[in-house]
């Protein structure tokens, strides 16, 4: 049986983006009332422009809505399911990282992301993956930590005072 | 020819070699802050600022201005190679940059903007150095309504730039949207913030440009590899002296654009507030209006890379007289090197060309001087970094994602600016698919703010009448350009 994410047309997709951006526009309607939409006597209210924008955007997502109901894409939004496999393999370490700089800080995060990657996905040798564990948060904290003083997130392990980063 | 004969001055205070040691060191260290993402030029001149202390008043001066110039040409690389725009200025560029670097013409891409930054350099300087005056005082003119009618100028090139009708309306109301939130200019009021206190700052344009085109990239890329593989496409490509002299031949080719995009930059440059990015987006928008191929535009065209380099670059040089001439600094990096100039017991202004004409003189050699260093570092080092995209993709992608981070990160110190990447890069990957254009988003989100603020300004000063915008005699002709500009297609 094919998968779920195979099965989903352009069309589908566009109708799922077109339903975010109307229920959006309900939120936004919302805050642009409670704001202001109106022209006060000093020129438009703080929720005049988020009125008119967001008036744009809904008149927007209703034309693409009634173009893809006319003209509907039946291409898949994924062709095969490989891609939906390497976007994975790249998208959900991106995940990981973005969810361990707070604790690991960036230059260990970037470190360990770097050696898994190299050995999981590029199926460099183990010495290699190594290599680029310790040369890239290295170089980066030369380039940003030492040259240019950037504020970085840093590690738990440096709040206790254990590692440099 | 006075003029000339001072400028001789300056140049031949640079000619001592400590100095001109100095200028190349700062445009060394101005490439690297420039190619990184967040770093950027006013935060490369602030941070070395203080060791300038040291140094004697000119070579100092032309150090900072070397970084300066030599952060405008770095930041297209990463632009170019990565669609990670190392500065704000250079996300224009990236709309066809990177699709070429994504042909296979990486190397070419970069060489035509890096000449064509050194035409836009040097249109720039040269219009610094005979027409200074003149300039910084019709800056003094712009008022908010002034200012509004040149971002409208903005928006209006914009229009119909690329996918159909209804999801660039979306994309340019979204793009205003996001630039909404935060405190309300004029009383402060939080918008759209639902009570959350890390909202109250706002959007920042840079993490979402990164997630947009950087991460989205990334995950397009990821999704494709099946079938196309970035590095066996630049492995194609031929490295060598070739594309350099093409990138001359076409600039040659195309003067007019070259110049027109130059001026148009110098000109947005001088006003206080405006500077090099809505530049760079309108000298864009309008070499797609006037081209002969719009369609192109987006796909590749070296017309793309072209346009906002050239204005962009310009841009720079202008956005520095204001300050020098009047003291009054037109951009952030020039409210910086006025900190400097005040540091060293000079009060920038009128008097300062009476009073220290070889100071003056000096730094406005070094515009011609540095660029001229900038361009010949750039173009030898073209090919090494055209081959970086030739490194394994297990490698390069973990390099990409964490510039992508750190430029996120660095702009506002935030982690909610690195989520907004993972966020918007996502959100970029979905509509990349349904092939809504990114670029109006990111043009209504870095104008957005500022034209809404000219715009309440404005009324405010005429009690909310519209009229204010066609009665004054500046401001009047700009909105008629810009009201030609929107319909025109």
């Amino acid at each position: 049986m094919t998968p779920f994410w195979l099965r989903a047309t352009l069309a589908t997709v566009e109708y799922a983006v077109c339903a975010v951006l109307l229920a959006l526009g309900v939120v936004l309607f919302m805050e642009a009332f409670r704001l202001g939409p109106g022209w006060g006597e000093q020129g438009p209210q703080p929720g005049f422009a988020i009125f008119v924008l967001t008036t744009m955007m809904v008149v927007g997502a209703i034309g693409v809505a009634i173009t893809n109901y006319l003209k509907p894409d039946r291409r898949p939004f994924f062709e095969v399911s490989q891609e939906v496999v390497d976007l994975l393999k790249v998208g959900l370490p991106v995940g990981v990282v973005i969810y361990l700089i707070p604790w690991l800080g960036i230059y260990l995060t970037a470190g360990l992301y770097m050696g898994f990657f190299m050995a999981w996905y590029g199926r460099f040798r183990w010495y290699s993956a190594i290599a680029g564990l310790v040369a890239f948060p290295l170089v980066l904290w030369i380039i940003l930590s030492k040259g240019f003083g950037l504020p970085l997130p840093m590690s738990v392990f440096y709040r206790q005072g254990i590692l440099p980063i | 020819m006075e003029a000339l004969e001072l400028l001789g001055l300056g140049m031949s205070a640079l000619m001592d070699p400590s100095r001109l040691g100095f200028m190349m060191l700062g445009i060394v260290l101005g490439l690297l802050v420039g190619v990184l993402p967040g770093v950027g030029g006013t935060t490369g001149v602030a941070i070395l600022l203080p060791v300038t202390v040291f140094l004697e008043p000119i070579s100092a001066l032309v150090m900072l201005a070397g970084i300066y110039w030599g952060s405008m040409y770095g930041g297209v690389i990463t632009s170019i190679l990565f669609a990670v725009p190392g500065n704000p200025w250079s996300v224009a560029v990236m709309f066809d940059g990177r699709p070429m670097a994504l042909q296979g013409k990486a190397q070419f891409a970069m060489s035509i903007a890096f000449v064509v930054s050194f035409v836009g350099a040097m249109v720039g300087a040269i219009l610094f150095t005979f027409f200074a005056l003149p300039f910084a005082l019709m800056a003094l003119r712009f008022g908010p309504p002034e200012m509004f009618a040149v971002l409208m100028i903005a928006f209006g090139t914009f229009v119909g730039l690329g996918g159909a009708p209804a999801k660039a309306l979306i994309m340019i109301a979204v793009g205003f949207l996001l630039a909404t939130v935060g405190l309300d200019v004029v009383t402060g009021r939080p918008r759209m913030t639902f009570g959350t206190l890390e909202l109250m700052q706002g959007f920042h344009f840079v993490p979402i440009t990164i997630g947009l085109f950087g991460l989205g990239e990334v995950l397009n890329n990821a999704a494709e590899r099946y079938k196309v593989q970035i590095e066996d496409m630049t492995k194609a490509a031929k490295l060598g002296l070739h594309d350099i002299k093409e990138a001359v031949r076409l600039v040659i080719r195309k003067w007019w654009l070259a110049l027109s995009s130059a001026l148009l930059g110098f000109l947005t440059g001088i006003l206080p507030g405006a500077g090099a990015t809505p530049a760079s987006f309108m000298a864009y928008g309008i070499a797609m209006k006037t081209s002969r191929t719009p369609e192109m535009f987006g796909k590749g065209a070296p017309e793309g890379v072209m346009a906002p380099e050239a204005a962009n670059n310009a841009a720079g040089t202008g956005s520095i007289l204001p300050m020098l001439v009047l003291g009054i600094p037109g951009s952030p990096t020039a409210a910086i090197l006025m900190a400097g100039i005040f540091m060293w017991g000079f009060i920038p202004g009128p008097r300062l060309f009476v009073e220290q004409p070889e100071f003056v003189w000096s730094f406005i050699a070094s515009l011609y001087l540095a660029n001229v260093g900038a361009v010949i570092i750039c173009l030898t080092a073209t090919p090494l970094l055209a081959m970086m995209l030739r490194t394994p993709y297990a490698i390069m992608t973990p390099i990409i994602v964490m510039l992508c981070f750190v430029g996120a990160y660095a702009i506002q110190n935030s982690m909610l600016d690195v989520w907004l990447v993972l966020i918007f890069g996502i959100i970029g990957f979905i509509l990349r698919r349904l092939e809504y254009p990114l670029a109006p988003l990111v043009v209504a989100l870095v104008l957005g703010a500022p034209t809404e603020a000219a715009l309440r300004q404005s009324l405010i000063m005429s009690d909310g009448s519209m009229l204010i915008f066609l009665q004054r005699p500046v401001s009047g002709p700009i909105a008629a350009v810009a009201s030609c500009c929107s319909c025109c297609r």
